[in-house]
């Protein structure tokens, strides 16, 4: 009995996660890709967060937004991942399972652009980073104050802050290749 | 004008970065990521050893096993080689039924009841891989002090129980480093962040 019980409570969690998976799997890579250097580290950290999602599923309460939620896990996996990029997976055998490709049929200049954004925010100091991707993925104060802690007004002067220095960032750039 | 050329450069930024990745970008297998997720976590119970029913039976039975051996052994000859197993056994026998125990005490589908209860196995597992180094200790000095010269005056004999008992600890010692040990480590960063749900707000709310 306590088998059945069990069994349909991990079907049912596999179904949730994959369609979690599948709905946020742009945020979570766009996520892994700011604290992360190569592509072989951007999926270690992809698969790290996943592995965190499965097992903190149950603990999902529907109170919180599952976005909130998710970045929340997210962001913590990819902190410490980015503390600690040295360790790895021991015996971990690499399976293809993500195939990327490119979005849309860039022309060259948004492709230069779009890597100068990602230089830009990599370049920030990682409390920084965390908000401004939130705040790049159009998440609220409120949001974002609820995954990182920190208070709404000190997330409003620190984004005043951190997009004056990305849009100077990004101005610096285009100004130097011109 | 300046503050409306900046939001208006922020939401192309906006733009710019929600089109890096997007969903139709990405292929992910889940099913396989999924798969490799549950191997991961079905090889928990091989990685951690301890409290598993094959062990807590087995090392049960080595217990009565040793024990009768012993006892037939120091019947007969006053000395036993088995000794030292004979009290081992039962003392770790003690370590794999206690952790099958305690875990009824958790929830394992709540991610913190699961990273507490397989610490509590690394501990334990270390625990008594310190123990058993004791023992081994014992084991070299009644050897040196010739507590089995009775049983077999043979040099062979004893090289044999040395190098047995030298094997022992360092396997013992192997697995304490570079296995448990790091596992230790893991799971500990592990909880720590589940307990800390907010991880830059000790550093930067100042």
């Amino acid at each position: 009995m306590t088998q059945t019980t069990d069994t349909k409570n991990i079907a049912s969690r596999e179904v949730d996660f994959v369609r979690l998976l599948d709905d946020n799997k742009a945020r979570i890579m766009r996520l892994c890709r700011a604290y992360t250097v190569s592509r072989e580290d951007r999926e270690d950290l992809f698969q790290e967060i996943a592995v965190h999602l499965w097992k903190a599923l149950p603990n999902y309460r529907a109170e919180a937004q599952i976005s909130t939620w998710l970045y929340r896990i997210a962001l913590n996996v990819a902190l410490r991942f980015s503390y600690q990029t040295k360790r790895r997976k021991p015996n971990a055998e690499r399976i293809p399972w993500i195939e990327e490709t490119t979005p849309h049929p860039h022309d060259d200049a948004t492709r230069e652009r779009t890597e100068q954004l990602h230089r830009c925010i990599a370049a920030l100091p990682e409390i920084d980073r965390s908000v401004m991707v939130l705040y790049l993925e159009e998440c609220s104060y409120k949001e974002i104050s609820e995954i990182t802690g920190l208070t709404e007004t000190n997330i409003g002067a620190k984004i005043s802050r951190i997009k004056d220095k990305l849009l100077g960032c990004m101005r610096k750039s285009e100004g130097g290749e011109a | 004008m300046n503050n409306e050329q900046s939001a208006e450069e922020l939401n192309d930024l906006k733009n710019l970065w929600q089109q890096t990745i997007t969903n139709d970008s990405l292929k992910i297998k889940e099913r396989e990521m999924l798969r490799e997720i549950q191997y991961d976590m079905d090889t928990f119970d091989e990685k951690f050893g301890f409290g598993t029913w094959k062990q807590v039976i087995f090392t049960g039975l080595m217990s009565v096993m040793m024990i009768l051996m012993s006892m037939k052994q120091t019947l007969q000859i006053s000395k036993s080689i088995f000794l030292l197993l004979a009290i081992m056994s039962p003392i770790q026998f003690i370590f794999h039924l206690w952790t099958k125990l305690e875990k009824r005490k958790y929830d394992l589908f709540k991610t913190e009841d699961y990273y507490t209860y397989n610490l509590e196995r690394v501990r334990r597992q270390m625990a008594w891989l310190r123990y058993s180094s004791g023992f081994f200790l014992g084991g070299c000095a009644a050897l040196y002090a010739g507590y089995w010269d009775e049983i077999s005056a043979d040099l062979t004999f004893h090289i044999l129980l040395l190098a047995a008992l030298v094997l022992g600890s360092v396997y013992g010692i192997w697995q304490y480093k570079y296995r448990l040990m790091p596992l230790r480590n893991n799971l500990r960063d592990a909880l720590f962040d589940i307990r800390n749900p907010y991880p830059i707000q000790n550093d930067a709310n100042s």
